[in-house]
């Protein structure tokens, strides 16, 4: 008989990765839908923000500031990225993914050169240990990763329909120079996109490490996973991802928790399935 | 008469063809020319990689498939050979099963491709090899896990049949040379330079080996053959291992690329559309490369392990092995065979040559990062494709090039005239 | 205009929806063997939805596509090619890094045997080529055989277009606007081609034009498009005399 507190720790668990995979796997998402970028670099932000967040808490030792600063530094980072090279090879979708996976290649690189092979953890005071809900004992920093996640879901969702910027942006992948003939500068919006969806990443990493602590193989594992999120809830979609995200972040935990040989392979599967029932995902159009 | 009208006329088509034929010549004699073990054992992974950077274009640069599973063919081919290898199978069936799994990975990734757009599958390929990946790191009894597996050296390559085959093919090639550059010589037409540079190179060459060659092979000192027969060092040997079928599936490759089939892969990579519009089955033909590009992946794969003596998943199965691929792909030039194979080189040797500087070896991976990054934003056409290029209308083919290309991809964003 | 039975093209109550919008609203027409029916209507009128509902690159919402009497809606694009139709682009869309005389090889090849042949090198296979020369021969292009086809002038992308779909050998041509963007000068040129395909040849042509002195030249009858809907289908002179063509796309001249 499985005990039903392994299946309900297992499920707020999934909740929690949920979250997480949705900060990553939405910015890939919004990064691709919006621009048409195709981000492999993603994952690197991710790890790059969860190392700096190490380090931010090391010298602050405030848990607010480590998650604004780290995705104050994926938003710079982003920025400068799409500035300096990612803009000159728009519309061609093959250099983009090289590109994108050669700066994967640097930042997991200089993540081992600066902070070393040794994975690296932070606890920040007062999101500790665990309380019991509803009879079950529950750790305290997985609940509020499931808050915080959706905290940041809303907002980004407010940021992109009711916002002007968002608007802009949104109307700006439709015909782009439509909106440059309205006077608006297309190209800032679309590099301030990037820094977002890359912001959305780095904070996701940073608020992933007192749970599953900062390593140098993060960069791969996470792109992966958010691969599989952008493939299952649909390429573009931010409904898609915030869904997807909560299908594979379950099946996930619970196969880690039930059948721990097989978890990776549970979320390929899905995928696999998704894609030959609905090629454009859950929630995407059909091109 | 006949026989001889033949044989003339494969001559001359053999004469066309000397940069390769000396390339060849130099590849299959380095070994009994130089004395350098660590050159050797170098150029070996070169080959071994080279292989599987053809295979990568045989599927990308040829039916427009971009894959990022390449790791899943050539690490699944390692483990195949690896695996039997340890159960004391023969080393030819050993290499033949890994084969013959890579053509089985190499068909079901061909198969993804049928419901899924380019993207999509660039994703999906992806993602198959991280869980092959993954399947194989966490189940250490089958792959060894971090410490790996060990493979023990095929007892093959110290066989005689095997060495009198290397050294005959080696005698063969430099004999053809040499006929082709004599018959040059005898040849009318022929630039009375051109015919000093011929002799003075063949001479020189004859002359190097001859003076070399023979310390390079020694008696063997042990076991039931001892003193009875010549062979050379077993780096050597794995040195041809790895070089006779590179040039093997070179052969193979080119010959299938300038078939009408192989005409297709490019007519499916230049427009895949009009290609389906004029009624070819992209799909299948996407199959037979995916297919024939796992038996090269498979086998390159099969030859690493043997030769590493030792593998385990990140070397063999992890991204890593993937992201070199592309590099060695676009320095190289993809479509062109020759240039990944050009890109292995180079990067591979640039690499060990990075290792060996004081203070910056560590940072070579770094380097090689930095510089991929330099490349695809300033070569986006790879090293041999610009060279291709460059002498007539270089510059302002390559403009052009670039031009319809950014207009293409313009396209999807400015819509067409007149649609509906 | 009521079709005879031997309409080697009929589509029954052919609809494509996307989402809300109706690009092809309920068409049925045919067209019979050596017949070049135009096709014309204003921009955004459902032509090129049309074609492509035609040759497979989109399926029908509702309807039905038949062609020598058996059914083809829904089959993929090359399955349909391989029945004997064939189509040129609106906009140029040709192997663009490959010369001219290799485009329309490829095109030939795709008729014959060798589609899975590995081992002869392409250059040996000769009769591939003959008919490749003949062929450019045919449009003109035979002097710029062995021009990379992106730096054709555009008239003569405009003939590529045209003879690599004259090189499957179809029963049915879709000739999508080939005057597109041609010159002036060079646009007699391509109705002298298409009076040749019909002079020499019992294949059917769909053509959508929007210059009216090449439809008037070289069309049997003319259908006129709106919003989706066939609006008008007559011989040409009656139809530059229908009122309500005239209002729609003439502009009332």
């Amino acid at each position: 008989m499985i005990d039903p507190g392994l299946i309900f720790a297992s499920i707020i668990d999934g909740l929690a990765f949920a979250m997480l995979l949705f900060l990553i796997a939405s910015g890939f998402s919004i990064i691709f839908g919006l621009l048409g970028i195709l981000n492999f670099a993603h994952g690197a932000f991710f790890m790059v923000g969860a190392y700096v967040a190490v380090t931010l808490f090391e010298y602050s030792n405030n848990f607010a500031v480590t998650l604004v600063g780290a995705a104050l530094f994926g938003l710079v980072l982003g920025v400068a990225i799409e500035f300096s090279t990612l803009r000159r090879i728009h519309g061609n979708p093959i250099a983009q993914i090289m590109l994108t996976l050669g700066y994967l290649l640097i930042f997991s690189q200089l993540v081992l050169i600066v902070w070393g092979r040794i994975s690296k953890i932070f606890y920040p005071i007062g999101l500790t240990g665990s309380t019991i809900v509803l009879g079950i004992r529950v750790p305290v920093y997985r609940g509020f990763l499931i808050f915080f996640g959706l905290v940041i879901a809303a907002s980004t969702y407010l940021f992109l329909t009711r916002t002007r910027l968002g608007t802009i942006v949104r109307a700006g992948t439709e015909d782009a120079e439509m909106v440059e003939a309205l006077g608006i500068n297309v190209k800032r919006a679309f590099t301030l996109t990037f820094g977002l969806g890359t912001a959305l990443a780095a904070i996701g990493g940073a608020a992933a490490v007192p749970w599953l602590a900062a390593t140098p193989e993060m960069g791969t594992t996470w792109l992966f996973i958010s691969l599989v999120v952008t493939v299952v809830g649909g390429l573009g979609s931010f409904k898609g991802s915030f869904y997807g995200s909560l299908l594979i972040g379950v099946l996930h935990q619970l196969s880690e928790y039930f059948f721990p040989q097989l978890t990776f392979v549970i979320d390929f599967v899905t995928m696999t399935a998704v894609l030959l029932v609905r090629p454009e995902g859950l929630f995407g159009e059909r091109k | 008469m006949k026989m001889n009208v033949k044989l003339n006329q494969v001559f001359e088509t053999l004469s066309k063809k000397k940069t390769a034929l000396a390339t060849l010549a130099v590849l299959f004699t380095f070994p009994l020319v130089t004395p350098s073990r660590y050159y050797m054992v170098l150029l070996a992974e070169v080959f071994i990689w080279a292989l599987l950077a053809m295979s990568y274009d045989l599927v990308l640069g040829y039916t427009g498939l971009v894959s990022f599973g390449h790791a899943a063919l050539f690490g699944i081919g390692a483990y195949v050979s690896a695996l039997l290898l340890r159960m004391n199978f023969p080393f030819l069936p050993a290499i033949f099963a890994a084969v013959l799994f890579g053509a089985i990975l190499g068909l079901t990734m061909g198969i993804f491709s049928l419901r899924v757009s380019a993207i999509y599958y660039a994703l999906v390929t992806l993602a198959f090899a991280e869980v092959i990946f993954a399947i194989f790191n966490k189940w250490v009894e089958l792959s060894g896990g971090e410490t790996g597996l060990s493979v023990p050296r095929p007892d093959f390559l110290r066989s005689t049949p095997f060495l009198i085959f290397a050294l005959a093919i080696s005698v063969a090639i430099i004999s053809i040379l040499c006929i082709t550059a004599v018959r040059d010589l005898a040849k009318k037409g022929v630039h009375a330079r051109n015919k000093i540079v011929y002799s003075v190179l063949m001479i020189g060459f004859l002359v190097l080996l001859v003076c070399t060659g023979p310390s390079k092979l020694h008696l063997i000192s042990e076991g039931p053959m001892k003193d009875r027969v010549i062979t050379i060092s077993i780096m050597n040997i794995y040195y041809f291992l790895a070089l006779m079928p590179l040039v093997l599936c070179y052969l193979v490759a080119d010959r299938i690329v300038n078939s009408p089939m192989g005409r297709i892969f490019v007519a499916i990579r230049e427009n895949e559309e009009r290609a389906k519009m004029l009624g070819y089955d992209v799909f299948k033909y996407r199959l037979i490369s995916s297919t024939i590009s796992g038996v090269f992946a498979g086998l390159a794969g099969s030859l690493y392990a043997p030769f590493a003596l030792s593998i385990n998943p990140a070397n063999v199965l992890g991204s890593a092995v993937t992201i070199n691929v592309l590099l060695y792909s676009i320095l190289g030039g993809l479509g062109t065979l020759i240039g990944p194979m050009i890109g292995a080189g180079i990067i591979t040797l640039l690499a060990s040559e990075l290792t060996r500087i004081p203070d910056i070896g560590q940072y070579w991976m770094l380097t090689l990062g930095i510089f991929y990054l330099l490349v695809i934003l300033f070569l986006p056409y790879g090293i041999i494709v610009t060279w291709r290029l460059k002498g007539t209308t270089a510059k302002k083919t390559l403009k052009k090039l670039i031009e319809s290309i950014k207009k293409s991809g313009r396209k999807e964003y400015a819509g067409e005239e007149g649609t509906p | 205009m009521k079709y005879s039975k031997k309409a080697i093209l009929e589509t029954k109550n052919l609809t494509k929806k996307f989402g809300g919008l109706v690009a092809v609203n309920n068409v049925s027409f045919g067209v019979e063997k050596g017949i070049c029916k135009g096709l014309i209507g204003p921009n955004g009128a459902g032509k090129t939805t049309f074609f492509n509902l035609i040759c497979g690159l989109l399926k029908p919402t509702s309807g039905k596509v038949f062609f020598k009497g058996e059914e083809i809606s829904g089959l993929p694009p090359h399955k349909i090619s391989k029945r004997g139709i064939s189509r040129s682009y609106q906009i140029t869309n040709v192997f663009t890094r490959l010369s001219v005389l290799e485009n329309v090889r490829i095109a030939v090849q795709s008729r014959g045997k060798d589609n899975y042949n590995f081992y002869s090198n392409s250059e040996d296979l000769k009769e591939y080529k003959k008919k490749t020369l003949e062929i450019l021969e045919t449009v003109g292009l035979k002097r710029r055989a062995y021009y990379l086809a992106d730096f054709l002038p555009h008239g003569d992308q405009r003939k590529l277009e045209i003879a690599m779909a004259l090189a499957t050998e179809p029963d049915l041509l879709l000739l999508d606007e080939p005057t597109a963007g041609v010159s002036i000068e060079e646009v007699p040129d391509v109705i002298k081609i298409i009076q040749k395909i019909k002079q020499n040849s019992e294949i059917a042509i769909l053509l959508v034009e929007h210059k009216i002195d090449v439809i008037m030249d070289v069309c049997d009858s003319v259908m006129v498009m709106h919003q989706g809907s066939i609006i008008a289908d007559d011989i040409p002179e009656e139809i530059t005399n229908n009122k309500l063509v005239q209002t729609v796309y003439l502009g009332g001249d």
